[in-house]
Protein backbone atom coordinates (compact mmCIF):
# COMPACT_ATOMS: atom_id res chain seq x y z
CA UNK A 1 0.00 0.00 0.00
CA UNK A 2 2.62 2.40 1.18
CA UNK A 3 4.81 1.64 -2.11
CA UNK A 4 1.58 1.85 -4.22
CA UNK A 5 0.94 5.47 -2.66
CA UNK A 6 4.53 6.30 -3.43
CA UNK A 7 4.89 5.65 -6.84
CA UNK A 8 1.23 7.29 -7.29
CA UNK A 9 2.67 10.63 -5.93
CA UNK A 10 6.11 10.03 -8.06
CA UNK A 11 4.87 9.27 -10.89
CA UNK A 12 4.06 12.38 -13.22
CA UNK A 13 2.02 10.90 -16.03
CA UNK A 14 -1.05 12.97 -16.67
CA UNK A 15 -0.44 15.77 -14.83
CA UNK A 16 -1.55 18.31 -17.08
CA UNK A 17 -5.07 16.29 -18.02
CA UNK A 18 -5.57 16.91 -14.21
CA UNK A 19 -4.52 20.53 -14.73
CA UNK A 20 -7.20 20.97 -17.58
CA UNK A 21 -10.12 19.29 -15.64
CA UNK A 22 -9.51 21.23 -12.93
CA UNK A 23 -9.06 24.57 -15.07
CA UNK A 24 -11.81 23.77 -17.37
CA UNK A 25 -15.03 24.69 -15.10
CA UNK A 26 -13.76 27.72 -13.93
CA UNK A 27 -13.25 29.11 -17.74
CA UNK A 28 -16.23 27.71 -18.15
CA UNK A 29 -18.05 29.35 -15.36
CA UNK A 30 -16.27 32.69 -16.64
CA UNK A 31 -17.45 32.26 -19.52
CA UNK A 32 -21.08 32.03 -18.92
CA UNK A 33 -21.17 35.01 -16.71
CA UNK A 34 -19.26 37.26 -19.04
CA UNK A 35 -21.62 35.66 -21.74
CA UNK A 36 -24.65 36.56 -19.62
CA UNK A 37 -23.52 39.41 -18.27
CA UNK A 38 -23.03 41.45 -21.99
CA UNK A 39 -26.81 39.90 -22.68
CA UNK A 40 -28.34 41.73 -19.61
CA UNK A 41 -26.53 45.12 -20.87
CA UNK A 42 -27.53 44.65 -24.47
CA UNK A 43 -30.96 43.73 -22.90
CA UNK A 44 -30.80 47.11 -20.99
CA UNK A 45 -29.16 49.22 -23.52
CA UNK A 46 -31.54 48.37 -26.70
CA UNK A 47 -34.40 49.07 -24.06
CA UNK A 48 -33.70 52.18 -23.33
CA UNK A 49 -32.80 53.43 -26.74
CA UNK A 50 -36.51 52.31 -27.79
CA UNK A 51 -37.73 54.12 -24.83
CA UNK A 52 -35.92 56.94 -25.49
CA UNK A 53 -36.95 57.10 -29.58
CA UNK A 54 -40.70 56.03 -27.83
CA UNK A 55 -41.04 58.98 -25.73
CA UNK A 56 -39.79 61.52 -28.23
CA UNK A 57 -42.20 60.18 -31.11
CA UNK A 58 -45.04 60.52 -28.27
CA UNK A 59 -44.08 64.53 -28.07
CA UNK A 60 -45.11 64.57 -31.79
CA UNK A 61 -48.73 64.50 -30.71
CA UNK A 62 -49.35 68.08 -30.51
CA UNK A 63 -52.79 69.29 -30.65
CA UNK A 64 -52.54 71.28 -33.38
CA UNK A 65 -56.01 73.47 -33.02
CA UNK A 66 -54.80 74.48 -29.40
CA UNK A 67 -51.35 75.04 -31.28
CA UNK A 68 -52.29 77.39 -33.55
CA UNK A 69 -53.91 79.32 -30.08
CA UNK A 70 -50.17 79.46 -29.09
CA UNK A 71 -50.64 76.88 -26.83
CA UNK A 72 -48.44 73.56 -26.65
CA UNK A 73 -51.45 70.67 -25.57
CA UNK A 74 -50.43 67.15 -25.96
CA UNK A 75 -53.11 64.91 -27.48
CA UNK A 76 -52.62 61.93 -24.59
CA UNK A 77 -54.18 59.05 -26.85
CA UNK A 78 -52.43 59.90 -29.74
CA UNK A 79 -48.99 60.80 -27.54
CA UNK A 80 -49.53 56.80 -26.29
CA UNK A 81 -50.87 55.55 -29.57
CA UNK A 82 -47.33 56.75 -31.28
CA UNK A 83 -45.82 55.57 -28.08
CA UNK A 84 -46.69 52.12 -28.18
CA UNK A 85 -45.71 52.10 -32.46
CA UNK A 86 -42.30 53.30 -32.12
CA UNK A 87 -41.97 51.31 -29.06
CA UNK A 88 -42.91 47.93 -30.82
CA UNK A 89 -40.81 48.73 -33.99
CA UNK A 90 -37.60 49.32 -31.74
CA UNK A 91 -37.94 46.21 -29.57
CA UNK A 92 -39.35 44.06 -32.33
CA UNK A 93 -42.53 43.21 -30.51
CA UNK A 94 -45.39 41.83 -32.02
CA UNK A 95 -49.09 43.76 -32.27
CA UNK A 96 -49.62 42.38 -28.42
CA UNK A 97 -45.96 43.24 -27.24
CA UNK A 98 -45.25 39.79 -26.64
CA UNK A 99 -41.31 40.03 -28.38
CA UNK A 100 -40.56 38.46 -31.86
CA UNK A 101 -37.77 36.21 -32.61
CA UNK A 102 -34.85 39.21 -33.33
CA UNK A 103 -36.47 41.29 -29.81
CA UNK A 104 -33.28 42.08 -27.83
CA UNK A 105 -35.50 41.27 -24.81
CA UNK A 106 -37.44 37.85 -23.74
CA UNK A 107 -40.34 38.72 -22.21
CA UNK A 108 -43.03 41.03 -23.22
CA UNK A 109 -41.94 44.63 -21.42
CA UNK A 110 -44.80 46.17 -18.93
CA UNK A 111 -45.18 49.55 -19.07
CA UNK A 112 -45.61 51.14 -15.66
CA UNK A 113 -45.99 54.28 -16.29
CA UNK A 114 -47.23 56.77 -19.25
CA UNK A 115 -47.05 60.28 -17.61
CA UNK A 116 -48.59 62.83 -19.51
CA UNK A 117 -47.32 66.54 -18.37
CA UNK A 118 -49.81 68.81 -19.34
CA UNK A 119 -48.73 72.20 -16.75
CA UNK A 120 -50.46 73.83 -15.83
CA UNK A 121 -47.80 75.70 -14.01
CA UNK A 122 -43.81 74.92 -14.32
CA UNK A 123 -41.58 73.63 -13.37
CA UNK A 124 -43.52 70.43 -12.80
CA UNK A 125 -42.30 68.05 -10.46
CA UNK A 126 -43.11 64.19 -11.14
CA UNK A 127 -42.23 61.62 -8.71
CA UNK A 128 -43.18 58.13 -8.56
CA UNK A 129 -43.03 54.96 -5.68
CA UNK A 130 -40.23 53.54 -7.57
CA UNK A 131 -38.13 56.34 -6.65
CA UNK A 132 -38.05 57.92 -9.87
CA UNK A 133 -38.41 62.12 -9.69
CA UNK A 134 -38.16 64.33 -13.07
CA UNK A 135 -38.71 68.03 -13.28
CA UNK A 136 -40.79 69.08 -16.20
CA UNK A 137 -40.19 73.02 -17.17
CA UNK A 138 -42.68 72.17 -20.77
CA UNK A 139 -45.31 70.21 -21.46
CA UNK A 140 -43.92 66.20 -21.76
CA UNK A 141 -44.28 62.86 -21.43
CA UNK A 142 -42.15 60.28 -19.38
CA UNK A 143 -42.25 56.60 -19.49
CA UNK A 144 -41.40 54.12 -17.04
CA UNK A 145 -40.86 50.10 -18.69
CA UNK A 146 -39.99 46.74 -16.60
CA UNK A 147 -38.16 44.40 -18.22
CA UNK A 148 -37.38 40.80 -16.90
CA UNK A 149 -34.28 39.33 -18.26
CA UNK A 150 -33.28 35.96 -17.84
CA UNK A 151 -29.79 34.99 -17.38
CA UNK A 152 -28.71 31.48 -19.40
CA UNK A 153 -26.22 30.34 -17.79
CA UNK A 154 -27.37 30.77 -13.98
CA UNK A 155 -31.14 30.24 -14.64
CA UNK A 156 -31.60 34.00 -12.81
CA UNK A 157 -34.53 36.48 -13.24
CA UNK A 158 -33.77 40.28 -13.30
CA UNK A 159 -35.95 42.94 -13.30
CA UNK A 160 -34.73 46.07 -15.30
CA UNK A 161 -36.33 49.23 -14.67
CA UNK A 162 -35.99 52.05 -17.48
CA UNK A 163 -37.17 55.25 -18.02
CA UNK A 164 -37.09 58.33 -20.30
CA UNK A 165 -38.48 61.41 -20.29
CA UNK A 166 -38.75 64.30 -23.53
CA UNK A 167 -40.36 67.84 -23.40
CA UNK A 168 -41.72 70.38 -25.96
CA UNK A 169 -40.02 73.85 -25.71
CA UNK A 170 -42.21 76.50 -25.71
CA UNK B 1 13.50 1.60 -29.65
CA UNK B 2 10.06 1.81 -29.82
CA UNK B 3 9.96 0.38 -26.27
CA UNK B 4 12.66 2.78 -24.90
CA UNK B 5 10.33 5.66 -26.44
CA UNK B 6 7.48 4.24 -24.60
CA UNK B 7 9.12 3.92 -20.86
CA UNK B 8 10.83 6.80 -21.22
CA UNK B 9 8.85 9.75 -19.24
CA UNK B 10 11.41 12.79 -20.05
CA UNK B 11 9.30 15.42 -21.90
CA UNK B 12 6.01 14.19 -21.28
CA UNK B 13 4.66 17.06 -19.53
CA UNK B 14 5.54 19.59 -22.56
CA UNK B 15 3.85 16.86 -24.57
CA UNK B 16 0.71 17.00 -22.70
CA UNK B 17 1.16 20.83 -22.27
CA UNK B 18 1.60 21.14 -26.40
CA UNK B 19 -2.09 19.50 -26.74
CA UNK B 20 -3.50 21.51 -24.04
CA UNK B 21 -2.42 24.82 -24.51
CA UNK B 22 -4.21 25.22 -27.35
CA UNK B 23 -7.65 24.01 -25.94
CA UNK B 24 -7.07 26.69 -23.09
CA UNK B 25 -6.05 29.27 -25.61
CA UNK B 26 -9.38 29.30 -27.39
CA UNK B 27 -10.87 29.27 -24.17
CA UNK B 28 -9.62 32.40 -23.21
CA UNK B 29 -9.60 34.19 -25.97
CA UNK B 30 -13.60 33.36 -27.06
CA UNK B 31 -14.97 35.26 -24.28
CA UNK B 32 -12.18 38.00 -25.74
CA UNK B 33 -13.32 37.53 -29.38
CA UNK B 34 -17.30 38.04 -27.88
CA UNK B 35 -16.34 40.98 -26.01
CA UNK B 36 -14.74 42.56 -29.29
CA UNK B 37 -18.12 41.77 -31.42
CA UNK B 38 -20.00 43.44 -29.07
CA UNK B 39 -18.17 46.55 -28.44
CA UNK B 40 -18.10 46.66 -32.75
CA UNK B 41 -21.88 46.03 -32.17
CA UNK B 42 -22.47 49.02 -29.63
CA UNK B 43 -20.50 52.07 -31.64
CA UNK B 44 -22.39 50.81 -34.39
CA UNK B 45 -26.04 51.13 -32.12
CA UNK B 46 -24.35 55.04 -31.09
CA UNK B 47 -23.77 55.94 -34.32
CA UNK B 48 -27.53 54.62 -35.52
CA UNK B 49 -29.06 56.14 -32.39
CA UNK B 50 -26.84 59.84 -33.75
CA UNK B 51 -27.91 59.32 -37.73
CA UNK B 52 -31.64 58.57 -36.57
CA UNK B 53 -32.18 61.66 -34.71
CA UNK B 54 -30.45 63.69 -37.71
CA UNK B 55 -32.88 62.27 -39.47
CA UNK B 56 -36.17 62.72 -38.13
CA UNK B 57 -34.98 66.48 -37.97
CA UNK B 58 -34.09 66.25 -42.12
CA UNK B 59 -37.02 63.85 -42.56
CA UNK B 60 -35.10 61.11 -43.78
CA UNK B 61 -31.93 59.74 -44.67
CA UNK B 62 -30.54 63.06 -46.75
CA UNK B 63 -26.46 63.10 -47.97
CA UNK B 64 -26.02 64.81 -44.63
CA UNK B 65 -27.15 62.02 -42.57
CA UNK B 66 -25.36 59.35 -44.95
CA UNK B 67 -22.02 61.46 -44.67
CA UNK B 68 -22.46 61.75 -41.08
CA UNK B 69 -22.97 57.62 -40.85
CA UNK B 70 -19.50 57.10 -42.72
CA UNK B 71 -17.64 59.91 -41.02
CA UNK B 72 -18.33 58.84 -37.96
CA UNK B 73 -18.11 54.97 -38.40
CA UNK B 74 -14.42 55.44 -40.12
CA UNK B 75 -13.44 57.91 -36.65
CA UNK B 76 -14.32 54.55 -34.96
CA UNK B 77 -11.83 51.92 -36.63
CA UNK B 78 -14.44 51.24 -39.49
CA UNK B 79 -13.81 51.22 -43.47
CA UNK B 80 -16.68 53.53 -44.52
CA UNK B 81 -16.20 51.59 -48.04
CA UNK B 82 -17.43 48.42 -47.19
CA UNK B 83 -19.89 50.07 -45.08
CA UNK B 84 -23.60 49.76 -46.52
CA UNK B 85 -26.53 52.21 -45.56
CA UNK B 86 -30.43 51.43 -45.96
CA UNK B 87 -32.36 53.02 -47.27
CA UNK B 88 -29.70 53.95 -50.02
CA UNK B 89 -31.63 56.92 -51.25
CA UNK B 90 -33.27 59.77 -49.98
CA UNK B 91 -37.39 59.86 -49.37
CA UNK B 92 -38.95 62.83 -47.46
CA UNK B 93 -40.94 61.41 -44.59
CA UNK B 94 -43.15 64.39 -42.57
CA UNK B 95 -43.85 64.31 -39.12
CA UNK B 96 -45.37 61.32 -37.93
CA UNK B 97 -43.99 58.86 -40.23
CA UNK B 98 -41.90 56.07 -39.56
CA UNK B 99 -37.83 57.02 -40.48
CA UNK B 100 -36.54 53.21 -40.83
CA UNK B 101 -32.13 53.01 -40.76
CA UNK B 102 -30.01 49.91 -41.27
CA UNK B 103 -26.43 50.11 -41.14
CA UNK B 104 -24.25 46.92 -42.37
CA UNK B 105 -20.17 47.40 -41.52
CA UNK B 106 -17.94 44.74 -41.77
CA UNK B 107 -17.83 42.44 -38.39
CA UNK B 108 -14.26 40.93 -39.39
CA UNK B 109 -11.74 44.10 -39.21
CA UNK B 110 -9.01 45.07 -37.07
CA UNK B 111 -8.54 43.32 -33.13
CA UNK B 112 -11.18 40.78 -33.93
CA UNK B 113 -9.11 39.23 -36.84
CA UNK B 114 -6.40 38.55 -34.35
CA UNK B 115 -8.53 37.68 -31.56
CA UNK B 116 -10.20 35.18 -33.67
CA UNK B 117 -6.57 33.92 -35.56
CA UNK B 118 -5.46 33.32 -32.23
CA UNK B 119 -8.65 31.94 -30.75
CA UNK B 120 -9.38 29.40 -33.80
CA UNK B 121 -12.48 31.21 -34.33
CA UNK B 122 -12.13 33.76 -37.32
CA UNK B 123 -15.50 34.58 -39.01
CA UNK B 124 -15.39 34.74 -42.56
CA UNK B 125 -14.20 38.17 -44.38
CA UNK B 126 -17.50 38.82 -45.85
CA UNK B 127 -19.53 38.97 -42.60
CA UNK B 128 -21.31 41.94 -41.70
CA UNK B 129 -22.72 43.37 -38.34
CA UNK B 130 -26.28 45.02 -38.53
CA UNK B 131 -28.26 47.83 -36.65
CA UNK B 132 -31.60 48.79 -37.29
CA UNK B 133 -33.24 51.48 -35.61
CA UNK B 134 -36.85 53.71 -36.34
CA UNK B 135 -38.03 57.52 -35.38
CA UNK B 136 -40.51 59.74 -35.90
CA UNK B 137 -40.11 62.36 -38.00
CA UNK B 138 -40.04 65.93 -37.02
CA UNK B 139 -39.95 67.61 -40.34
CA UNK B 140 -42.89 70.21 -40.97
CA UNK B 141 -44.43 70.40 -44.35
Amino acid sequence: MKNLLKSFIKDNRGVMLIVLLLTIPFIWLLLGITLDGTNARYAATSTKTALNRAVKAAVLALDEDRLAQGNTVLDPAWARSNFNDVLKINLKLNPDFTPTGQSPILEAPEILDFYVCQGPGFPHNYNSVLGISYTFYDPGVLAVVKVIHKYTFTGREQEIYVYSAAEVKN
Amino acid sequence: MLKNFCSCQKGHILLQAMIIMPILIVMLFLPLSFSVVQHKRSVLNDVLDKALQRAAVEGGVTAGVRLGILDDLQNRGFDPDQVEIEPAFYTEKLRGEIIDITIYAPGNAGALKGVGAIGGATPPDDWKLRAAGSIMSEKLP
